[in-house]
């Protein structure tokens, strides 16, 4: 192990790939700082642009960009009330009493604290978690994996929806969409129409722009959000101004609540569409909870800052273990990440870790840095936030339009690409419209290709047999829990108490 | 918590009709397409996952239907401002008619054209901003993607001598 990891250091610490963390960073704390902007859109905008590079730096900044984003939210959250990225919303609750009582910067430097050892915890439970996670399931076959892609498929059917039927339809919509293109056994046309740019499917990265980036801009636009800019000027006190500090003592009166936050953000990490978000909230509550003097909460207790902080930062690492050991991304962040994955050929899965071992630990190296290189990239930012959140949508959203275009367009020099970008914008926006859940479609599109080649695989091998799919104890036990869990999810939405997080 | 976060039963009656609706019609569209198509026994069949997705989506398309005939009829109060649903449409369209004329007008004329545009839409008034933020936000692309990068950003046939194209005069493709 320790010869493994020196080999992993030997490549991922190289000046180049520290660099890409550190502009990954920056780029994700700047972008995560605008509300309106999160991590995803600006990972599915950077994603094209790093097709030329190298995959371990690409990789690395577009890791560093995600984190980045998830701590620059907390910026405006703090100063602003306004959370850049939906994963800063429970940052807000105790940030923004406590920048107006003029502890600001104090609140500023505990987010980030709290945030890089809650990425430590959690990148560091990915890094001996991976292994033996990986190493079981090279034991699954065609007919366990069908039926674990299955389950993802239920889970993360509830991603982004209020409804687990809405979130259903999106999640075969993404099916459908995903098997678009030529058959890979027969190269049969399916669903192409005739049109032969189809025949290849549609590409991944126009897909995730379209649905994820330029739908939001339209969406935003749509309800208004775009009239106004995002600060008054009022509002945004400089944190600069204020004479707080974080002291010893606030760090010794939240280390606890801090350690705590980042296992139960660790924990909703590792299970597929739980997200950021609930992780977030469900730290703050453990801190509220938890505490002896629980009514400062809310109040702008600098506890309140530290334990959102400290869980949403946590999901980021282990977020990577489903990826990782079995391919299946558990949230649209991670999709996403996966998508950058196979740009660069580098296929998530149980076969990774046996195949590209120096690889991945090179990657989860990677992560540490950039928990590590956090502070340097924060702390100018903090002191540069207040203006950097005051760029007016009405220019900001005509120039991302153009950045998407040119994203889509350049992976693949493509401009059928641009179109296919534009179509599921709309569609996007459509399904926004109607509480449908774009998250769990493009989920379900990345999932879906494993899911047939798996289930085709288990039905040959059967001859054409379904009791293939219950005829080992793990296939069982996933097709129990699908239909337990797709039962429950189905009460739960009717009875209107379904609380799902919404995955950004 | 916004609208959209809301219960079905706060007001998703026209939501949930809408959403069932274009389920089944996608479904059907599919299964029509497909049916046709299907060969070869199970396991090598390659339309297995598309008919599970599309039987999967009009099922799933008819209980949000009947679901949504359930609810209440009130629909909530909206607050869309009608200038926002305009604009909104705007750039839709503005978006499409920038992807089909990338093809002939080329990306860096249709960009600044399109970004001025949407600037207007979204109501900069500013003539020296309106000039100077496309100019220079394209002119970061350029450097980046064709400079540095070393890729082409698509020629159209009415670009060809200006100097982005390197004094080709090449036309598209």
């Amino acid at each position: 192990m320790v010869e493994l990891l020196l080999d992993a250091a030997g490549l991922a610490l190289t000046f180049q790939n520290l660099l890409g963390v550190l502009f990954g960073l920056l780029l994700g704390a700047a972008l995560g700082a605008i509300p309106g902007l999160n991590g995803t859109m600006a990972i599915a905008l950077i994603v094209p642009l790093t097709y030329f590079w190298d995959p371990l730096f690409s990789i690395a900044l577009l890791m560093g960009c995600w984190k980045g984003s998830i701590y620059g939210g907390s910026i405006t959250a703090i100063l602003l009330n306004a959370p850049g990225t939906p994963e800063a919303a429970a940052t807000a609750i105790d940030g923004f009493p406590m920048q107006r009582q003029g502890q600001g910067r104090r609140a500023l430097h505990m987010a980030l604290f709290a945030s890089v050892i809650g990425a430590l915890v959690s990148d560091i439970l990915l890094l001996g978690a991976s292994a033996p996670i990986s190493r079981l399931a090279l034991k699954f076959g065609p007919a366990e994996l069908a039926m674990l892609i299955l389950f993802s498929l239920v889970l993360v059917a509830g991603t982004g929806s209020e409804s687990h039927l809405k979130g259903l339809i999106s999640t075969m919509l993404g099916v459908l969409i995903a098997v678009v293109g030529l058959d890979p056994m027969t190269a049969q046309r399916r669903l192409t129409f005739d049109i032969l740019e189809l025949d290849s499917g549609f590409d991944l990265l126009a897909m995730l722009i379209g649905l994820l980036v330029l739908s939001e801009i339209i969406n935003q636009v749509w309800t208004g959000e775009a009239r106004d800019d995002v600060a008054t000027g009022a509002e945004a006190v400089s944190a600069r101004g204020d004479g707080s500090r974080l002291s010893l003592r606030d760090i010794r009166g939240s280390i606890g609540v801090i350690f705590r936050s980042s296992m139960i953000g660790a924990f909703c990490g590792a299970l597929p569409g739980v997200g950021a978000i609930t992780a977030a909230f469900m730290g703050y509550d453990h801190a509220r909870m938890s505490a002896k003097d629980a009514r400062r909460f809310g109040k702008g207790d600098i506890r309140g800052v530290a334990a959102p902080e400290a869980a949403n930062n946590a999901v980021c690492g282990s977020a990577l273990i489903p990826l990782v050991t079995l391919g299946i991304p558990g949230s649209l962040s991670v999709a996403v990440i996966m998508g950058a994955f196979m740009v660069h050929g580098v296929a998530p899965g149980p076969m990774l870790m046996v195949e590209q071992r120096d690889l991945v630990y090179a990657l989860f190296l990677l992560l540490i840095a950039s928990d590590l290189l956090l502070p340097v990239v924060a702390l100018p930012l903090i002191a540069a936030g207040q203006y950097l959140v005051t760029i007016p949508k009405r220019y900001l959203f005509p120039v991302i339009v153009i950045f998407c275009a040119t994203g889509a367009y350049s992976a693949q020099q493509s401009l059928f690409d641009v179109k296919v970008m534009v179509a599921f914008a709309i569609l996007g926006f459509v399904m926004k419209r109607l509480s449908l859940s774009p998250a769990a479609l493009l989920i379900a599109f990345i999932l879906a290709p494993m899911a047939e080649t798996y289930l085709r695989q288990a039905l040959r091998i059967s001859r054409g047999e379904f009791s293939i799919f219950v005829g080992s104890p793990i296939a069982a036990g996933f097709a129990i829990a699908t239909v337990l869990l797709f039962v429950w999810s189905y009460l739960r939405s009717r009875r209107g108490t379904d609380g799902r997080a919404l995955d950004p | 918590m916004s609208d959209e976060l809301r219960g079905e039963g706060a007001g998703g009656r026209r939501e949930a009709l809408t959403a069932g609706g274009l389920s089944i019609v996608v479904s059907v569209a599919a299964l029509t397409y497909l049916v046709p198509r299907g060969i070869g026994p199970i396991g090598s069949d390659p339309t297995i996952l598309a008919m599970i997705g599309s039987f999967g989506l009009g099922a799933f398309g008819i209980l949000l239907v009947v679901s949504g005939l359930r609810m209440p009829a009130a629909e909530p109060a909206t607050r869309v401002h009608g200038g926002s649903r305009l604009r909104a449409t705007g750039l839709m369209v503005i978006c499409l008619v920038y992807a089909f004329a990338l093809d002939w007008v080329g990306f860096m004329t249709a960009s600044y054209v399109a970004l001025a545009v949407l600037m207007l839409l979204l109501r900069v008034r500013s003539i020296l901003a309106l000039l100077l933020v496309p100019a220079g936000v394209l002119l970061g692309i350029y450097v980046g993607i064709e400079l540095a990068l070393g890729a082409r950003l698509p020629e159209g046939s009415i670009e060809w001598p200006f100097p982005w194209q390197g004094g080709s005069g090449s036309l598209n493709g």
